[in-house]
């Protein structure tokens, strides 16, 4: 029901205009600000991210990354700044209504439920949508990950840390957002683990699921981004093209070890 | 309550419950199984005070009633603490607060005598409000910072109610109200002994079976709760909040909506309390009575309808076997060693470490993947 309602909010703004021409942008962030009592985590972001695309946010430690994500989908209050969804203010909106209007994050350290089982964990993904496709999107979910399909009765505290966070995607893939959060998906992974989620981010990303990866692996998310901005202090100090980034001298030397 | 959406799952989760109902529980021999099974169940727990007053006694039938109201309020707790995962150590305050509804109401305290059947559902929807009350302002606490100001309410309520008797007497104070209507429907009287079948019913068997049929009622409307939308959103709220609310799951209203709920399985079980009893004082909702309720949930085995009324039973009817101990002492020994009260503390102490080592999830925990998915 709320997707039909953007879908429509979408054509009234760009109804003006032939629908070719101008789309609202997925996700528009303007002078975003976020402060944890006198303490600045972000100052003033300013980026727009289109529909289908897939961008990344890199920095250190601290730079504000997960502030950013938890500012889009509303789990803090930013101090100052407009974050507009598909042209539609959702600043004042609670987090859960921008989750029903296709903001879905995949928290740091995964968030899954541990005492709950693998497919009560993935069917909770489906607990706003009142359309009949649950079913079926979760079994798109296990032909994608086949290994949550193996441990489907298995309680999800009990499944490796790269098991857990194929479910967080999994359970959030089920909730059919359109512009998917992803907060450090390669942390605490061992490497053939990272690649496989990298593997099934890219796939998500090919059905046409907007994306916004936030990594301290920068190597990792330039080679899979397609834009990417530079986080340092809660300010972006770069921006551009992912293969761009990966050339500048100033990346290279600071995210990339060389 | 459930939802086109997820039918699916739902039927599922039907058949899995079918089959774990009975070992052979699979087609119609399975459902005849358990028709037999529950028919035995209902005539067992007809019988048994008849039963129990014919062999233990009529204090043993009171003690039987005292445990039916608990297990209410071991049922309404385990909703906010069992399914929604919040810590409330003043629960008894809902319990205080549908009593004292139905004891101003129909006692001679301001010569108000409403009926029960109106009573009832004013307690309930007193404490669901109150409920509320508590709720709101602590929709940002988790865990230990809940539990101090849940101990606080609970304590504010009794409090209060000890003290409501200056400047005007509205509860009379620590000396309580006395002379409350007993349980009657129009001119049915439970308070008299009745007839039936050539049976004569005492006015103790008859508050069990009301006790029973509420115990009965509000172990279904759990199941329910449990099975629901609602209880899937408030697992995934006791499981992680914030990945709750990444899912699209609306914290604030399922959280005041769990301590509400809550809050009327214990206004209910006041006014039942404040009904077979006749008199309500302070004294009855104190701390230690919170303990006990939660003491019921976790040992019962939290999250878990069927754990949390065993649970009741066992914490009701434990202190009193306790107390036969002092006179087989007496026989044993010729004197008594340990006072019973103490045995009682000493042996409660050490089921709870116990527990904590052995069976952590309770002595009859939910079964996995029976979470309301």
């Amino acid at each position: 029901m709320t997707k039909a309602a953007t879908t429509t909010e979408v054509q009234v703004i760009t109804g003006v205009l032939p629908t070719t021409q101008r789309v609202a942008p997925m996700l528009s962030l303007s002078e975003l600000s976020v402060h944890y009592g006198g303490i600045a985590a972000l100052r003033g972001i300013s980026l727009s991210i289109e529909v289908g695309e897939m961008v990344c946010v890199i920095g250190a430690n601290g730079a504000g990354k997960s502030s950013l994500l938890r500012a889009i989908a509303g789990l803090v209050t930013p101090s100052a700044g407009h974050i507009a969804h598909r042209g539609v203010p959702v600043l004042m909106l609670p987090s859960f209504e921008r989750a029903r209007r296709g903001i879905s994050l995949v928290p740091e350290g995964r968030g899954v439920f541990p005492r709950l089982s693998v497919q009560e964990n993935i069917a909770i993904g489906g607990y706003a949508r009142s359309d009949g496709a649950v079913k079926d999107d979760i079994d798109r979910i296990y032909a994608l990950m086949p290994r949550l399909a193996e441990r489907r009765s298995q309680l999800a505290g009990t499944l490796s840390g790269g098991e857990q966070q194929m479910l967080a995607i999994g359970r959030a893939m089920v909730s059919r957002p359109d512009l998917l959060l992803l907060d450090e998906p390669s942390m605490g992974l061992a490497p053939m683990m990272v690649q496989k989620i990298f593997e099934i981010i890219a796939e998500v990303a090919r059905q046409g699921v907007t994306i916004l990866l936030v990594e301290q692996n920068a190597r990792l998310a330039l080679r899979t981004a397609s834009r990417a901005w530079v986080l340092e202090g809660g300010q972006i100090s770069v921006s551009g093209p992912s293969a761009a980034l990966a050339a500048d001298p100033r990346v290279r030397a600071a995210y990339l070890g060389e | 309550m459930s939802e086109p959406g997820l039918s699916p799952i739902s039927a599922d989760r039907a058949s899995a419950g079918a089959a774990s109902a009975g070992p052979a529980g699979v087609g119609p021999a399975g459902a005849v199984g358990r028709r037999l099974r529950v028919s035995a169940w209902v005539i067992a727990l007809l019988i048994l005070p008849l039963v129990v007053d014919a062999t233990a006694g009529r204090a043993w039938v009171r003690i039987l009633d005292v445990s039916l109201i608990f297990a209410l309020l071991a049922m309404g707790l385990n909703v906010v603490v069992g399914f929604a995962g919040l810590l409330d150590l003043g629960y008894i305050a809902f319990f205080a607060v549908g009593a004292y509804a139905y004891a101003l109401l129909a006692s001679p305290q301001f010569d108000l005598h409403l009926s029960f059947i109106l009573l009832l559902p004013l307690g309930a929807a007193a404490a669901a409000l109150f409920g509320v009350m508590l709720g709101a302002p602590t929709l940002k606490l988790r865990g230990d910072y809940l539990a101090i100001v849940t101990l606080g309410f609970g304590e504010i309520i009794r409090i209060f109610l000890n003290n409501l008797n200056r400047p005007v007497n509205i509860t009379n104070g620590p000396f309580g109200i006395t002379r409350i209507d007993p349980l009657s429907i129009g001119s049915f009287s439970l308070a008299q002994p009745h007839t039936l079948f050539g049976i004569t019913i005492a006015p103790i068997h008859a508050y069990y079976y009301v006790l029973l049929a509420c115990v009965a009622a509000s172990m279904v409307i759990c199941r329910r709760l449990q099975f629901s939308r609602i209880g899937r959103a408030w697992v995934a709220i006791r499981e992680d909040e914030v990945a709750a609310r990444a899912m699209g799951i609306n914290t604030r209203n399922l959280k005041l909506l769990a301590f509400a709920i809550g809050a009327t399985f214990g206004g209910v079980a006041g006014g039942l309390f404040a009904a077979v009893q006749g008199f309500v004082s302070p004294e009855s909702f104190t701390l230690y009575d919170s303990i006990m309720v939660l003491c019921m949930v976790v040992l019962g085995g939290m999250g878990h309808i069927r754990g949390v009324v065993l649970g009741a039973f066992v914490l009701t009817a434990l202190p009193e076997l306790l107390r036969l101990t002092g006179s087989l002492q007496r026989t044993w020994f010729g004197h008594v060693w340990i006072d019973p009260a103490d045995l009682r503390m000493l042996l409660f102490g050490l089921a709870l470490v116990l527990m904590m080592r052995w069976r952590p999830a309770g002595i009859w925990p939910a079964p996995h993947g029976r979470v309301g998915t």
